[in-house]
């Protein structure tokens, strides 16, 4: 059962991990420029 | 510095050549109307070449598709594209090595009819601080899909801007450079000239006000799958008896769950207060009870132990679906906000005064017995006397929606409205003020808020009284046989009623509407359109810029690419030296070809007659005659020999015959309102399939207003003629095309070369208005089974957790289902 709960906590901080990275993309204006990032495969080699 | 800058510069100094008149030098900066640019920047076709190459024209017999913007090409074009602003555009993209463009595009995009029009003055970047920091925040105009993101990167990489970002959804442009290395306002002459309009974002920063909403959408996002994974267990079996996973379990959701309301409800919250201060009964309201209740209830099932009145999960998901609609409302606000931006042609509109020494005044300002210098270009804010000992030519263009350029003698009386149309500024004494002009009369008024629509204060009001009395209904019943069982029923009740289909429902529906109009060419510019649009019977529609578009158009543009060099040269010296429209129209296909502005000729406009140009090949002679029909041609002859003749014609939008018996199938009323004489009109009435009786010429504003309060009317027009009847009509709309306060002010806004729009509107009036009735219609009913439930105490937390997402996707696919073409 302790084990149950340490997973428990283990997924918590591992959500907030990934809301962190969320707000820092967020913040960072990623969302704002979604389909301008989506087209950098099409960049040729520098 | 870019070409553009070059070519008036070159051009201003042919203005000089022939201008010996004691007139000060021409103030490009003074002139306030951008949707008729002066011809000494009326060059927004940029030439990355010193000669232009061979253009890809297909066959007129196969040129059924334009060969940039995808959409259907008229008959009267032979070179495969559906208007000068498509072969611009294309050119260009081919000149820059962007054909890649193509591949990224969808099948079709708006056709940029209003690509002339388009350009709009850069004065406010010397001005602007970002400018000399480096960074600039710009609302932009014209983005319409990943491969205009894509043109505007490359070129910003080509001139070396060093950071760009391009928020397409917003039309949002976000630029960090060096002052010193890049030439800021050359890469943004570059971007208007591939159709991309800019200015200064008005949001300040240029932060997106529903980047908020996003932040708190995705943390309880985040949280709500936490919780609902947290819940799981005990659906499928898990005992709620004893043991530590319970009690963290539960513990876990409730401290997740109230950062959640906390952070994300707080939103609904404080907006739901102020509606209650102001005594506005908004939609926010009944979401805010909904969630305090159900988180409320919750709370106090944790703190005493009951497990059937715990509703964490569901509070989250209801959360989560709330925020979800109201980000997507945000967004196609804003989004429909910039597709558009609005014109300062006259809300901002000044003339310059002489006396005691020039100065700019605002039009409001304007006096009786003012002298007053007029712009090429601009327009004569009040009647007054025209100064001087020269002829000049104004067009009436303003007041009657019709082309009429007409010369005026020294000495006689210029129209309010009118616009100079020639070469050189004007000097006139205003005869009465602004106030009392016939222009004062005409400027469109502002349009009050909208009220919400109906369906919401009825859902509002209604929906509130009716939650609230059956919660309190289950509670007195419960009390007296089961405390602790009425306050679950009471709990319950709450919960299951929360308003969470029709919250995420709503937006979803106006957002896909939305969307359809887009690709038709349509953009709502204010909030109701569509609800207004239900109560319209009868279609008044203005002929001149509206059904037609605003510039003639050359018969056969293929005659230009049959001149030789001198020719073509010469003809554009001449044509861009005037404002007729005649001479506009041949020089916008000349400008589209990239036929750039000679610099070695002088040209002289003779108002009524035609523009002398003189360059080393001889002496040039532009004559052009427009008939009372509506046929236009052009002459271009050397030393009195005629080298060239060139038919016009006035472009009328594809499918209107399909389109006004599409109107009338819906049982709407159409008709014709144009001031123009009544051949034309019944000609153009003939053409749409109208009766003589729909159609009416030699309207005067008056006439038109009159018209269109007899019966609840859509109008569309252009010009400030139509701007007392846009104004009395339920929904108003006018082209893109048009630039000015009129357009602003209008309903709805239209950029297509076919009138099928029309009918699609009402179409999606119509279809938004079944998928909001129907998603009414299933959330009440889909409430009164489940409040009888809930007041019978068989409701349960599972239950709430199934059925709350469940309904949520069946209104969405609905929705979407009823709104999809």
């Amino acid at each position: 059962m302790n084990v149950l709960i340490a997973l428990i906590f283990l997924s918590v901080i591992l959500a907030a991990l990934a809301v962190a990275f969320f707000v820092y993309s967020v913040r960072n204006e990623d969302m704002d420029h979604s389909l301008q990032l989506s087209l950098k495969p099409l960049e040729d080699d520098p | 510095m870019g070409w553009c800058r070059k070519q008036a510069e070159a051009t201003a100094e042919a203005v000089d050549v022939y201008d010996l008149a004691p007139h000060p030098a021409p103030n490009y900066d003074a002139c306030h109307e951008p949707q008729a640019p002066s011809p000494f920047i009326l060059h927004p076709v940029m030439s990355l070449t010193a000669q232009a190459p061979p253009l890809p024209v297909r066959p007129s017999a196969g040129a059924a598709v334009c060969l940039h913007c995808g959409n259907a090409v008229p008959r009267s074009r032979g070179d495969g594209y559906c208007c000068a602003g498509c072969l611009a555009v294309h050119r260009l993209l081919s000149e820059a090595g962007l054909d890649g463009y193509y591949q990224l595009r969808p099948r079709h995009i708006r056709p940029l009819l209003d690509y002339f029009e388009r350009r709009a003055s850069l004065d406010w970047l010397d001005a602007h601080p970002g400018a000399q920091a480096g960074q600039l925040n710009l609302a932009v105009e014209g983005i319409q899909c990943a491969a205009c993101v894509w043109a505007i990167d490359k070129l910003a990489r080509r001139d070396g801007l060093v950071r760009l970002g391009v928020n397409s959804a917003l039309g949002q442009l976000s630029l960090r450079f060096d002052p010193e290395r890049f030439d800021v306002r050359g890469y943004l002459e570059t971007l208007a000239d591939f159709g991309y309009r800019v200015r200064p974002s008005e949001d300040g920063a240029g932060a997106d006000p529903s980047r908020g909403l996003l932040l708190r959408l995705g943390v309880c996002a985040a949280i709500t799958l936490n919780t609902m994974s947290f819940s799981l267990p005990f659906y499928l079996g898990l005992s709620e008896a004893g043991g530590d996973l319970q009690a963290w379990l539960r513990g876990l959701s409730l401290v997740l769950t109230t950062v959640a309301v906390g952070y994300g409800g707080s939103y609904f919250f404080g907006r739901a207060w102020r509606a209650l201060r102001h005594g506005i009964a908004h939609f926010d309201i009944p979401v805010a009870i909904g969630l305090a209740a159900a988180y409320a209830g919750s709370l106090w099932a944790f703190a005493h132990g009951r497990a059937d009145a715990m509703y964490l999960d569901s509070v989250n998901v209801f959360l989560t679906f709330m925020l979800l609609g109201r980000f997507l409302q945000e967004r196609t606000l804003l989004a429909n906000r910039r597709r558009l931006l609005t014109s300062d042609a006259f809300s901002h509109a000044c003339v310059t005064a002489l006396d005691p020494q020039p100065r700019e005044v605002p039009w409001a300002k304007v006096r009786s017995g003012e002298r007053l210098l007029l712009q090429p270009g601009s327009l004569c804010p009040a009647e007054a006397r025209l100064e001087g000992d020269r002829t000049l030519e104004f067009d009436l263009a303003s007041l009657t929606g019709e082309r009429q350029p007409s010369a005026v003698a020294a000495g006689e009386t210029v129209r309010a409205g009118a616009r100079l149309l020639s070469r050189a500024p004007a000097r006139v004494t205003t005869l009465r003020g602004f106030d009392a002009s016939a222009l004062a009369a005409l400027l469109p008024q502002e349009r009050g808020h909208e009220d919400l629509p109906v369906l919401w204060r009825w859902s509002v009001k209604v929906y509130v009284f009716v939650v609230l009395a059956a919660a309190a209904a289950g509670l007195a019943w419960w009390w007296p046989h089961d405390p602790q069982r009425a306050a679950q029923v009471f709990i319950s009740v709450l919960v299951v009623t929360c308003p969470c289909g029709l919250g995420i429902a709503v937006p979803l529906a106006r957002t896909l509407a939305d969307q359809r109009l887009a690709r038709s060419g349509v953009t709502l510019r204010q909030p109701g359109v569509l609800d207004r649009l239900r109560a319209v019977r009868q279609v008044w529609l203005d002929k001149t810029g509206t059904l037609t578009l605003s510039d003639l158009e050359l018969a056969d543009g293929r005659q230009l690419d049959a001149l030789a060099t001198g020719e073509r040269r010469a003809l554009m010296g001449a044509a861009g030296a005037s404002r007729h429209p005649v001479s506009r129209a041949l020089y916008h296909e000349l400008a589209a070809r990239g036929e750039p502005y000679p610099d070695d000729g002088a040209a002289e406009e003779i108002p009524g007659e035609g523009v002398r140009y003189v360059d080393a090949a001889g002496t040039w002679f532009l004559g052009r005659s427009m008939h009372a029909d509506g046929r236009a041609w052009a002459a271009l002859s050397r030393d009195g020999l005629v080298v060239a003749t060139f038919g016009l014609v006035e472009r009328v939008l594809m499918d209107g015959p399909q389109s006004v018996q599409r109107l009338r199938d819906l049982g709407l009323g159409v008709g014709l309102l144009s001031g123009d004489r009544s051949s034309r009109v019944d000609d153009m009435a003939r053409g749409l399939g109208l009766t003589p009786g729909e159609a009416r010429a030699a309207c005067s504003p008056q006439d038109k207003a009159e018209r269109v309060a007899d019966r609840p009317s859509l109008m569309l027009g252009d010009g400030l003629n139509d701007a007392l009847a846009l104004g009395l009509a339920v929904v108003s709309g006018s082209p893109a095309w048009e630039r000015s306060a009129v357009a602003d002010q209008s309903d709805l806004s239209f950029a297509s070369g076919s009138l099928a729009w029309l009918p699609e509107l009402f179409d999606t009036a119509r279809a938004l208005h079944r998928a909001l009735w129907g998603n009414l219609i299933f959330a009440w009913s889909y409430n009164i089974v489940l409040v009888g439930l809930a007041l019978s105490g068989r409701f349960s937390p599972l239950l709430c957790a199934l059925t709350m997402p469940t309904s949520s996707l069946i209104v969405s696919a609905a929705t979407t289902r009823a709104l999809r073409r």
